[in-house]
């Protein structure tokens, strides 16, 4: 038994002075197993999504909580859930989808506020905040409070109103992936004051301009349509979390290769065995590489 | 150790940038596996001029930072794969 660990883990001589594990052989059979398992995994995640999938939990509610939050502990009053701001922000996911871009504009040229004047929120401020590929919604709130643009408009005290859209679906790079837009804004009073031209509202700086008034202002009594806030969320529970699964097996397999390649360094530079293959030094500062990718590798990315 | 110092120098350049370009495609999934690609195959070739240098080079040799590369490539791939 320890001299079969020892031929899978250690140079010598019944391995030809090159542990077996690191043989080329057995690595191109972990290669195939890997290539093998991720065809299986992406067919999986298609047609067996309750069994094998990623675990999602992100929701309207934990959203607006969260950011209200942060709002608190800044000192500023609570954003409300506003039905049209909710509208702006679907149209704008399924426009990113239909169109297949990543961006505050759209590649016509049409703006966030665009969205949310079609959805008849007559704005003084408004702002987006977009970000895909968070499983939870404490995952999308602070990565937002860490990108100072983000944070400047959540907590910003020109708003009153927000309104999200949690969508699934498809972007350039990725065939599915869990989006989140996020919609700000604050009403113009027409009752009280002179009716603005829309002012340039901020994407993610949260740099508005003061609203000009008009010479001569036409003031209108009509009650906006209010429109009930959808409580949108994406959640998923399967059986079995594909991203852990993934994440923890490939750790486990770079630590194993790393070991045994560093083993191999230590043993053959010992011994000074002198032997006609490639450098195992090389070998673990490449893995060692790919090591610092696969822990930092994260899914989500705020826009 | 010495006489490869030029060539390690040279390998942490090729490691340093192709971490910090596979972080920068965070998010967008195909980028960063051209990243991760881009790193392999930058590894296989340094390797082979490597040896090639030192007049140590086989098929063997050449097959073996392939097969290498290949299973960084292959792991990537495989985390990307299990995410959203």
């Amino acid at each position: 038994m320890l001299k079969t660990l020892a031929h899978f883990f250690l140079p010598r001589h019944s391995n030809n002075q090159r542990a077996r594990a690191i043989h080329s052989q057995i690595i191109f059979l972990v290669v195939l197993l890997l290539f093998g398992s991720s065809f299986l995994i992406s067919t999986s995640k298609k047609n067996l999504s309750g069994v094998l999938g990623v675990s999602v939990n992100v929701s309207t509610s934990d959203l607006l909580n969260l950011t209200n939050q942060k709002r608190a502990e800044a000192g500023l009053s609570p954003l409300q859930l506003d039905g049209q701001l909710s509208q702006a922000a679907e149209a704008k996911a399924q426009n990113m989808f239909a169109k297949g871009y990543w961006a505050h504009f759209a590649p016509d040229g049409t703006s966030p506020w665009d969205f949310i004047k079609g959805a008849g929120y007559p704005y003084v401020y408004a702002g987006e905040n977009l970000a895909r590929g968070f499983s939870s919604s404490g995952d999308v709130v602070n990565a937002w409070m860490a990108s100072p643009d983000h944070r400047a408009n959540m907590l910003s005290a020109h708003y009153s109103d927000v309104g999200f859209a949690i969508e699934q679906g498809p972007l350039p790079g990725d065939a599915s992936t869990v989006l989140v837009v996020e919609m700000f804004g604050s009403k113009y009073l027409a009752a009280q004051q002179p009716q603005a031209p829309p002012v340039v509202a901020s994407v993610e700086t949260g740099n508005t301009q003061q609203p000009t008034p008009t010479v001569a202002p036409q003031i209108t009594n009509a009650p906006t349509p209010t429109t009930v806030p959808v409580l949108a969320a994406v959640k998923k529970q399967p059986l079995l979390d594909s991203a852990f699964i993934t994440k923890a097996t490939s750790l486990f397999l770079l630590s194993l290769f790393l070991l045994i390649f560093g083993l191999d360094v230590v043993v053959t530079e010992s011994r000074q065995t002198v032997r006609l293959a490639g450098h195992s030094f090389d070998h673990l500062l490449f893995l060692l590489g790919i090591l610092a990718i696969a822990i930092s590798i994260g899914f989500g990315v705020v826009g | 150790m010495k006489k490869h110092l030029g060539y390690y120098i040279s390998f942490f350049i090729i490691l340093a940038g192709g971490v910090y370009l596979s972080l920068q495609g965070n998010g967008d999934k195909s980028l960063t596996l051209r990243f991760v690609g881009l790193f392999a195959f930058a590894y296989v070739v340094w390797g082979l001029l490597h040896h090639l240098v030192h007049h140590s080079m086989t098929v063997r040799i050449v097959i073996e930072y392939i097969v290498v590369a290949l299973l960084g490539v292959a792991v990537i791939v495989f985390i990307l794969n299990g995410g959203v």
